[in-house]
């Protein structure tokens, strides 16, 4: 509704008409630092940007018009003279520069502030919501103020140069001269907005970095051993102990140790064969009482639960990548991409006949790595 | 013996013993237990079945590999012995459990074998593989996890009683036919078919979008 308005405007004002359409806007920032104030001055200096884009594109400035840099008498009095549009390059006028500016800042600004907002809520262990929420703001800020940086404060048009003669006259030398430092003490001051995307970019960093602690803590010498001690009975996750007879021959149940049930590592599956058929090597003797074997879950491949037992073959399998281990031979790999044997764990049946773990994994349990196979 | 009704129960029970022995014993095991084989020969455990009507009716139909007894039994013998299964043989009780403990006892024990959707999936060995638990039973699955028919493990009461069995038997029928939210299922093979199947339409419209702002030509 404001456009019949700005229209008329441009056709008493000739080409030079931003300076008049952008000081209002001026006046209400200055006018009011809330909040609310500010989005609206953003919201209408919007406005007048997209209105002008569109005018600039159905109305190009006539050339000898075209914005003289407000408050250089010598590039109006040029202009006056009839220079050709290719000297009187549209630098901005002044104000309209620093309203740009303001709104660069304003939006790096937010970016900072949802930057260093994650940051505080990270550290100080907050709501998913709130680091989503924050990164989003830090983002969106951020964008933000690249497009208002190229759409406000930088040459956002095609510009021809036709060919001239190869020595220009005196004057325009003297005019190239003058438009250089113009352009050169806009680029100085600049300088706010390049602390500006610096701070962001060293926000960006430390944010980033700071997520690799949550990769949590090292696993320093854990990784070689599991909870698994000589005396501990056999648990099944309920909490059961397990008997020498609880499995019959062609049966399996998943086992842990009894202090520490359900711990991922430390789960074995405890499988029940005929002793006749064990082909166990000759330093395992004893380990399997009554045909009882078990075997560290994890596969020794990429670490999946190797929850497959094909009683026909005696033989367990993971699902992830079909490594197969051969159950009477101590589970060595018999097929698949595993390597290692499943490590075996020696059991004994105490007095009650209650299984109990002999001692250790027979290898290191887990998934191989850069230091293992 | 003419009529059943007027025999006494044992002598019922006996008789129902001597036609099992020698007419489903064969395949489905001295006790009923079914026979730990090769499944497509072979008759699954009988533990779980309690419903008269439905033993009757597989005994008069035959379903599956399973031949029809019309014209080797008379009615009164097909009665008999489908009492005697209902009564002697299913011993392993069913009734509603509870989904959620079936549900983690299903993923511990038989998803890797059976994918937690129970669609089944390949085995390690000799082409077998595990059967879809779709259209199966309840009576089946109970019977098939007591025993272990062919490659799969046997869960004795010791390792799975008779309450877990029963919730990992209310999960098993829960999941046989969920309902489809996002109308085609895949055969509910997961994110990973989904995310495949939508990258592979997706990179199909680009394509066709491209060929139309080329003006629909080559």
């Amino acid at each position: 509704m404001k456009e019949p308005d700005q229209g008329d405007r441009v056709s008493e004002t000739g080409g030079v008409d931003r300076p008049a359409t952008f000081a209002p806007s001026r006046k209400q920032v200055g006018k009011t630092a809330t909040v609310p104030g500010s989005l609206l001055a953003l919201g209408v200096l919007l406005w007048e940007w997209a209105t002008k884009v569109v005018r600039s594109q159905s109305h190009p400035p006539r050339p000898d018009s075209a914005n003289p840099i407000a408050g250089c008498a010598e590039c109006a009095e040029k202009a006056k003279r009839g220079a050709k549009p290719s000297e009187v390059l549209e630098v901005e006028p002044v104000s309209h520069e620093q309203i740009g500016t303001f709104l660069v800042v304003c939006a790096f600004l937010v970016a900072l502030a949802g930057g260093i907002g994650f940051l505080i809520t990270y550290w100080t262990g907050g709501s998913n919501l709130l680091l989503g929420a924050t990164v989003a703001l830090f983002f969106g800020g951020l964008g933000m103020a690249l497009i208002l940086w190229s759409h406000l404060l930088t040459l956002n048009r095609q510009v021809e140069e036709p060919r001239e003669q190869m020595q220009p006259p005196p004057h325009e030398r003297e005019a190239a001269v003058e438009d250089f430092q113009a352009g050169a003490n806009q680029v100085h001051r600049r300088g706010l907005l390049k602390w500006m995307i610096a701070g962001a970019s060293g926000t960006f960093a430390a944010m980033f970095l700071t997520m690799f602690r949550s990769l949590g803590q090292s696993p320093d010498s854990t990784i070689y051993s599991t909870v698994w001690k000589r005396g501990q009975r056999l648990m099944t996750s309920e909490g059961k102990p397990v008997s020498v007879n609880m499995l019959v021959p062609g049966s399996t149940v998943i086992v842990f140790p009894e202090d520490s049930i359900g711990s991922e590592k430390a789960q074995t599956v405890l499988l029940r064969v005929d002793e006749a058929l064990l082909q166990l090597p000759s330093d395992r003797t004893g380990w399997a009482p009554n045909g009882n074997l078990a075997f560290s879950r994890v596969c020794t491949h990429a670490g999946c639960a190797v929850g497959m037992y094909e009683t026909t073959t005696h033989q367990l399998m993971c699902p992830c990548h079909q490594s197969t281990f051969d159950v009477l031979r101590g589970a060595v790999p018999s097929g698949g991409p595993a390597d290692r044997a499943l490590p075996q764990l020696p059991l004994y049946a105490d007095a009650d006949g209650v299984l109990r773990a002999g001692g250790g994994f027979s290898d290191i349990p887990g998934p191989g790595y850069w230091g293992m196979p | 013996m003419l009529c059943p009704g007027q025999q006494n129960p044992g002598d019922s029970a006996s008789r129902g013993e001597q036609i099992f022995a020698q007419r489903c014993s064969k395949c489905h095991g001295e006790h009923g237990e079914g026979i730990s084989g090769v499944i497509s020969i072979a008759g699954p455990s009988l533990k779980a079945e309690h419903d008269f009507g439905k033993v009757l009716t597989a005994v008069e139909v035959g379903p599956s590999h399973m031949p029809s007894f019309v014209y080797s039994l008379s009615i009164d013998d097909m009665r008999t012995v489908s009492h005697y299964v209902t009564d002697k043989i299913a011993d392993i009780p069913l009734e509603e459990g509870d989904i959620g403990h079936g549900g983690d006892l299903f993923r511990m024990y038989c998803a890797s074998c059976h994918r937690t959707a129970v669609r089944g999936g390949a085995l390690a060995y000799d082409g077998s593989n595990a059967p879809s638990l779709v259209g199966k039973s309840p009576e089946l699955i109970a019977g098939a996890v007591r025993w272990g028919p062919g490659p799969m493990p046997s869960f004795p009461s010791s390792v799975l009683d008779d309450k877990q069995l029963s919730s990992l038997v209310t999960y098993i029928r829960a999941v046989q036919n969920p309902a489809k939210p996002g109308g085609i299922a895949l055969n509910w093979y997961g994110p990973v078919v989904e995310g495949c199947v939508a990258w592979i339409a997706v990179l199909g419209l680009v394509g066709f979008t491209i060929w139309i702002e080329k003006g629909g030509k080559g």
